[in-house]
């Protein structure tokens, strides 16, 4: 969690990039990996995933002067901008929508009650999570790969903090019910 | 239900893959072109609206002219008039 401080420098920084764009730089070096990752789990394509990051940056670079303190951290402005461009992507593409995510990083949050995970486990998972509708796979993806709490999560897609809550917590109980699986998560398993 | 697909992917994206994309310099260039375009556009639309403003005080300066033409040309017809004679 970033310090009220933080926050505060950041916005700014944000605030100078409207007037000075160079500023921005160093907002753009903090930022870039966490926002390329965001955007390639949901494209898996690396090529794509440059272009969409480099328009979020330059969207956020336009409109810096404008943006005011909301009480959420500036980067979680980047995720939203770059969500917006991968559901824009989408959109224009009318392709259905990817979701790449990291076998380690999925073995991590998830444990299993009493087995060990197999290739069974996971492709049993992978097929599940396919039905999962896109907007608690988006919270999901939010709230465990990228650790946002739930007031980013609410900022970024745009949604109430509740809506997020209840968003994560269906998904979960889902997963809970179908899998028999422990999932680590806010110390609540 | 959802209409996506999920990929299991083994590997992390390789932190030096990632850096081959950060360019800030070439977002900076892109910043500045689209500021000129922006500006441009901006003038550009300045032009199209001084020119028909223009056009349109030039429309009614000649409506007008052509009204007070036309109201000469009817008092010199009153004047040469058969009624206009006999006084």
């Amino acid at each position: 969690m970033q310090s009220d401080d933080a926050i505060r420098e950041e916005y700014t920084i944000l605030e100078q990039s409207g007037k000075n764009p160079h500023a921005f730089g160093e907002l753009y070096e903090r930022y870039f990996d966490r926002i390329f990752n965001f955007i390639y789990r949901q494209t898996d394509d690396e090529d794509l995933t440059a272009d969409l990051c480099s328009q979020t940056f330059l969207n956020a670079l336009k409109n810096a002067g404008r943006f005011q303190f909301r009480g959420v951290p500036v980067s979680a402005w980047f995720y939203r901008i770059a969500s917006n461009e991968v559901n824009k992507h989408y959109r224009k593409v009318k392709q259905e929508k990817v979701f790449s995510l990291e076998e380690g990083l999925i073995k991590q949050l998830i444990e299993i009650s009493n087995d060990s995970w197999s290739e069974e486990h996971l492709e049993k998972l992978m097929e599940y999570m396919k039905d999962l509708p896109t907007d608690m796979l988006e919270v999901l993806q939010l709230r465990f790969f990228e650790d946002k709490d739930f007031n980013e999560i609410a900022f970024i897609l745009e949604i109430t903090e509740s809506g997020a809550k209840m968003r994560t917590y269906r998904a979960l109980d889902r997963l809970r019910k179908k899998f028999n699986l422990r999932i680590k998560y806010d110390g609540k398993q | 239900m959802g209409s996506n697909e999920i990929r299991l992917r083994k590997q992390k994206l390789n932190p030096g893959n990632i850096a081959r994309h950060r360019n800030y310099a070439a977002l900076m260039r892109r910043h500045k072109r689209e500021l000129k375009t922006r500006q441009l556009l901006l003038v550009a639309i300045y032009i199209v609206v001084v020119l028909v403003l223009l056009l349109l005080s030039y429309i009614a300066i000649r409506i007008e002219k052509n009204r007070e033409e036309k109201k000469t040309g009817t008092l010199i017809e009153n004047f040469n008039s058969p009624v206009a004679v006999k006084r």
